[in-house]
């Protein structure tokens, strides 16, 4: 017969469910107190079955092989509807209720039951602890009352797992409390100093547990900073006293990587000792190193904003965009700006910027600014300010709109800054600029710019222009070299390795190609610059000296006729009366003899000085040819002193080669040489002591030669040392009557020694005599080789 | 066996010049000069002169001594005859076009009259060997 439904079944079943049992593994203390009941019932089957919806479910069933089986066939579904009694079916045969029963006319022909209704707290009976014979029994009172406490045992252990279940669950709760807050935590007996920390507070430090077993609160007191801990154990006590409801810190402890973590430490006592101690205190310790970091930065980053607004040269502001600008801020650099304080500007019915913004200025920064707050960017502006003290400042200002999320404008921000200064420089810079650029468009000088490195005009003015027959646009597409005769290559290679040097380059005279092919002479002289952009530039001044070098020419070309014409007259005169004086066509007077010996000189001077004027104009007009030869040094040297003893003697000077290097190969024009030589020579007779000694000396330099001229006589003035190369000088107009000679010597020997590759130069203490030298490069020339080969064979 | 310098034919049209040569080379030194003042007198005169040497100036009016000394080629008699140019121009490379147009020798001008006849027979010496 099937049992009825107890009458709070509903109720029931949520009891039961609520205790989470139901098809969970089987325990050993219900199968222990199973087993009890069994023994002390002395029967073969004892059962704790719960009482499902549709079926019994054993937790614990010792002496049958089943988990579960119908409601409809279950004794306990009838055991259940009495919760105060224990039902006992002493032979189930013969009981109506369970007569029918499969488990009874079946296997496992059940015959004795006895059921104590486990009863929950509000009275609903579960199940039941049971026992089961397959023989008809009684059971005795002590077995009935102890099956009935057992009943109560088993409803314990239901709740006291229940109440374990929860438990667990709480703490697995706070477990991932703790760890999703990524906390340490502690557990603290004050009395005895034991200590529980969990894994994350060894990790905050970069450790493990293990590593830093075994661990106490000495753990904690030598990882911790000792200033902190001092501080930490200050409010320890007033959390002990009860000042304090909670402890709380910050403080460092040390990581394993020797870097300082920053803690919040928080905790509490959660025991106490019966005489009132704290005993045990638990708490958190988290990690807020990166948390200060970044608060430290966004303070150090508003420190800073704050510095630069408050450095900043002018004022910061935002503003309403109204037609006052009224002001919602204002940086405190206005007064500095305008001379009015900051606050005058901000409070109700304050000065505006238009009260002091020149009224011509005002409409345009009005419109400047609406264009650019509906383009949404932001605006540039200049315009005049009048300051506090009367006197007009020129404010630059920059600014632009904020907008909300809709786009729609809530306030502007700018800064505004005093330019007056650089107003009034760059005025002062325009005027010059205008100046310097008239200057330059205006010059009758051709002025042009070229680029160091290839020579390519960069830059010229339209006099430079005009000279080369080129358009401005086309000057900029052609280089140097090509309006430049090929012949000059070498000579522009020397002046800009002059520029690279000393910066400067010229006078340098050259010659360039118009674009009508002719040519122009030119003088150039320049300097070095280099660009904003850092490249080297040449500016060159180019003066067309065309007409300069017209009356030149024709100047050099009166001075050779003349010369020739004046040569052909001398010839007859000095060669009749050499022949005279030399008493070839019979004895003279000595007085007349004497007279015509003067006039003999005399012709003789205007000779050279004709033949001198003659070699310089023909250096000039680059008429003279140079027979240049590899040739030795010596034989030149041996004749010019042998040439020149004669004239030293007339003075009473003697002549000394020193010459110890050996003999030493020249590549020079000889004849040019002996005549540089004779100057040198002749010069140094001249200002020769009488009796005086001149020392023509020839030093080894390296690879070069170097042939000097020494005399000692008075040396040359400082005055006289800059132009003693040029034409026509002599140290003493008076020099050419007293000491003889053209002036034109050392000119001549300058572009005789140049023409040779060579330098000329001299040395010359005052009082204490000169010494006039000409350096050659020693040639290795193949002759001498040929020679040293012919020698060795 | 070589023969003495004694007959010059002397072309110069400067007269001064021409004076002074001549007083050098006939009255000092003992030559037999036949003096001409251009180059067309030359011509005329120097076949029938029969000079062992002509003495040129280069810068003459009308004919030139290099004209002169081409003209004077044109008699069979005179082919051979060794030509000494004087001049101012002694540059190298005017020397060596002189020497290139025939010329045995050149005497720069303006001539050492002490020296002049020794020049000239030192230039015939070498002509000879």
């Amino acid at each position: 017969m099937k049992a009825a439904l107890p009458p709070n079944e509903d109720a029931r079943l949520l009891a039961l469910y609520r205790l989470d049992v139901l098809d969970t593994p089987r325990e050993q203390n219900f199968d222990d107190i199973a087993q009890l009941a069994m023994s002390v019932c002395e029967v073969p089957i004892a059962v704790v079955s719960l009482v499902d919806r549709d079926r019994q479910w054993f937790k614990s069933c010792l002496g049958l092989d089943a988990t579960e089986t119908p409601r409809d066939v279950a004794f306990c579904a009838h055991a259940i509807l009495t919760p105060q009694e224990t039902l006992i079916v002493e032979d189930a045969m013969l009981d109506p209720r369970f007569a029918d029963n499969p488990l009874v006319t079946d296997a496992p022909f059940i015959r004795f039951y006895a059921g104590a209704p486990l009863i929950a707290k509000n009275g609903e009976a579960l199940g039941t602890l049971c026992v089961v014979d397959y023989r008809p029994r009684q059971l005795n009172d002590l077995q009935k009352n102890t099956l009935r406490l057992l009943s109560n045992q088993v409803i314990q252990l239901l709740q006291l797992r229940e109440t374990n279940i929860a438990l667990k669950q709480e703490r697995q709760h706070i477990e991932d409390v703790i760890k999703g807050a990524n906390l340490g935590t502690w557990r603290w007996n004050v009395q005895t100093g034991e200590t529980i920390f969990n894994e994350r507070w060894a990790s905050m430090l970069g450790y493990t547990l293990e590593d830093l077993a075994p661990v106490s609160i000495k753990t904690w007191l030598t990882l911790c900073h000792p200033e902190d801990l001092k501080t930490s154990g200050k409010l320890l006590e007033k959390h002990f006293s009860g000042e304090l409801d909670h402890y709380e810190c910050h403080c460092r402890m040390k990581h394993k990587n020797g870097e300082w973590v920053n803690v919040y430490a928080r905790g509490r006592v959660i025991s106490s000792t019966t005489d009132g101690k704290p005993l045990w205190m638990s708490g958190t310790h988290g990690d807020i190193t990166e948390l200060q970091r970044s608060r430290l930065q966004l303070q150090e980053s508003e420190a800073r904003l704050q510095t630069m607004i408050s450095n900043f040269p002018g004022a910061v502001y935002r503003c309403r965009n109204d037609a006052r600008w009224s002001m919602l801020y204002l940086s405190d650099a206005v007064q500095r700006l305008t001379g009015h304080h900051a606050e005058e500007f901000l409070r109700e019915n304050g000065l505006g910027f238009n009260d002091i913004t020149h009224v011509d200025d005002i409409s345009r920064i009005y419109e400047t600014v609406q264009q650019a707050l509906i383009n949404n960017h932001a605006f540039h502006l200049i315009y005049r300010m009048q300051h506090a003290a009367g006197h007009w400042i020129y404010v630059q200002e920059v600014g632009t709109g904020v907008y909300d999320q809709t786009g729609a404008l809530k306030y502007i921000d700018g800064f505004m800054w005093d330019i007056t200064e650089a107003k009034a420089a760059q005025d002062v810079i325009e005027v010059s600029e205008k100046k310097l650029s008239t200057l330059y468009t205006q010059a009758p000088m051709a002025i042009a710019l070229n680029k160091f490195s290839d020579g390519q005009y960069v830059e010229c003015n339209p006099e430079f222009c005009r000279l080369i027959g080129y358009s401005h646009q086309e000057v900029l597409q052609i280089g140097n070299d090509q309006i430049t005769p090929p012949e000059y290559y070498p000579n522009d290679y020397e002046q800009l390795q002059c520029l690279h040097l000393t910066g400067r380059y010229g006078p340098y005279e050259k010659n360039l190609i118009h674009r009508d092919g002719h040519l122009i002479p030119v003088l150039l002289n320049g300097v070095l610059i280099e660009s904003p952009n850092g490249e080297q530039q040449i500016w060159s001044f180019v003066q067309d000296i065309t007409e300069r070098k017209r009356i030149e020419q024709m100047k050099n070309e009166f001075v050779s006729a003349v010369s020739h014409e004046l040569r052909t007259p001398l010839t007859s005169i000095s060669g009749s009366l050499k022949l005279i004086v030399s008493g070839m066509l019979g004895e003279l007077p000595d007085n007349v003899k004497n007279m015509l010996s003067i006039a003999h000189k005399n012709a003789l001077r205007l000779t050279l000085l004709i033949n001198d004027l003659l070699d310089m104009e023909k250096l000039l007009a680059g008429k003279m040819v140079f027979d240049m030869r590899t040739q030795s040094l010596l034989p030149i040297l041996e004749q010019s002193v042998e040439g020149n003893a004669a004239y030293a003697d007339t003075f009473g000077v003697r002549l000394a080669l020193q010459a110890d290097v050996g003999d030493l190969q020249v590549f020079v024009d000889a004849q040019r040489l002996q005549q540089i030589l004779a100057n040198f020579i002749s010069n140094a007779v001249k200002f020769s002591p009488p009796q005086g000694q001149v020392e023509i000396k020839v030093t080894r330099m390296d690879d070069q030669v170097k042939i000097a001229v020494i005399d000692h006589g008075p040396g040359v003035s400082d005055e006289f040392r800059a132009r003693i190369f040029q034409k026509f000088s002599q140290a003493d107009s008076s020099d050419s009557r007293q000491r003889g000679g053209t002036g034109l010597g050392l000119a001549i020997s300058k572009a005789f020694v140049e023409r040779m590759q060579g330098t000329i130069g001299f040395d010359s203490e005052l009082g204490k005599g000169a010494t006039f030298f000409a350096i050659f490069p020693i040639s290795i020339s193949e002759e001498k080789n040929i020679n040293q080969a012919g020698n060795t064979v | 066996m070589t023969r003495e310098l004694t007959r010059i034919l002397y072309v110069e049209d400067d007269p001064d010049i021409q004076a002074i040569a001549m007083m050098v080379l006939e009255t000092i030194s003992g030559f037999t000069v036949e003096a001409c003042s251009c180059g067309s007198d030359a011509l005329q005169k120097a076949v029938a002169f029969n000079p062992d040497l002509i003495l040129l100036d280069v810068m003459m009016p009308g004919m030139d001594g290099p004209e002169t000394l081409k003209g004077l080629r044109g008699f069979p008699e005179l082919e051979t005859t060794p030509v000494v140019f004087m001049t101012a121009k002694v540059q190298p490379q005017e020397v060596q076009a002189y020497l290139g147009m025939g010329a045995v020798g050149v005497i720069a001008k303006p001539f050492d009259p002490m020296t002049l006849a020794q020049e000239l027979r030192d230039i015939w010496g070498r002509q000879q060997t």
